[in-house]
């Protein structure tokens, strides 16, 4: 574990482990929506289920950095910050601009692609070279 | 029309139904136009599937069009199941993010296979994952 740890490097390692926590989030996010409009959970479980996962974002962006990701997969997670911050302005729109508020749904979608995105090629970059390594 | 454009479409239409979807959700209008998109997106695959078998395509991708017929066939099912399971059907919009993932995938695939594959000559194996840098994969 020590040796693997030494050859991923921790600011890797933790770049994979908090994308991949972000998409299991996104994930527990949306069926709590579901048991809102389903099972009348209430929609502030879903609201503050955000705030409590949203700190992510931020991190990975530094993750991203301190992992020396490439510098598209740095942009990209940018960019997924970006989606969030987006995503929890989207609702408050709701009584000025009801469309733009009806777009939370689909840029849930687009946060929720670009987060898998992101930890694939989190994970690709802890992967070994297979030019370097046995069978 | 070609499979990918097809699928293409499906991705589309995912799209705008999540957007339905949304509507219904702020108060915009009624589910109705969720509900009516709703049950034909959820036979389109199987379109995608017919297409699918004689283009000789790969077998991943085959698997991942009969991955999201079903996907796309249980999804208003889901919906339905609100007063017997709500928790089941809680699920509903889960669903719809393995179909969003899925459809994106079939159609980013079928589009890949059909620049590659050429009507009348044999299919040319894909590029071996390895050819990818690890630090550029494939989005």
């Amino acid at each position: 574990m020590a040796r693997a740890l030494r050859e991923v490097g921790l600011a890797r390692l933790g770049f994979v482990v908090g994308a991949w926590l972000f998409v299991a989030c996104i994930v527990v996010q949306v069926f709590l929506v579901g048991l809102d409009v389903f099972a009348t959970l209430g929609g502030s479980v879903h609201r503050d289920f955000a705030y409590l996962y949203g700190w992510l974002a931020p991190i990975l962006v530094l993750l991203s950095a301190a992992a020396r990701a490439s510098p598209r997969t740095r942009a990209l997670t940018l960019v997924l910050l970006v989606l969030f911050a987006a995503q929890t302005v989207l609702p408050s729109l709701r009584d000025e601009f009801p469309p733009l508020a009806a777009l939370h749904s689909v840029n849930a979608l687009a946060i929720f692609g670009l987060a898998i995105v992101v930890a694939r090629r989190a994970t690709e970059g802890i992967r070994p070279d297979p030019a370097t390594t046995g069978p | 029309m070609s499979l990918a454009a097809v699928a293409w479409l499906f991705f589309v239409g995912v799209i705008v139904q999540v957007f339905l979807a949304g509507v219904g959700l702020f108060e915009l209008t009624d589910w109705s136009a969720h509900r009516d998109l709703g049950w034909g997106l959820g036979s389109a695959p199987i379109l995608i599937l017919a297409m699918a078998v004689p283009a000789r395509l790969e077998r991943r991708t085959i698997w991942l069009i009969v991955g999201l017929t079903v996907v796309a066939i249980v999804q208003p099912e889901l919906a339905a199941a609100r007063k017997v399971a709500p928790v089941v059907a809680a699920l509903h919009p889960v669903n719809a993010l393995a179909l969003f993932w899925l459809a994106w995938m079939v159609a980013r695939r079928a589009t890949d296979e059909a620049r590659r594959i050429e009507p009348g000559r044999p299919r040319t194996p894909a590029a071996p994952a390895s050819a990818m840098s690890p630090a550029e994969p494939s989005a």
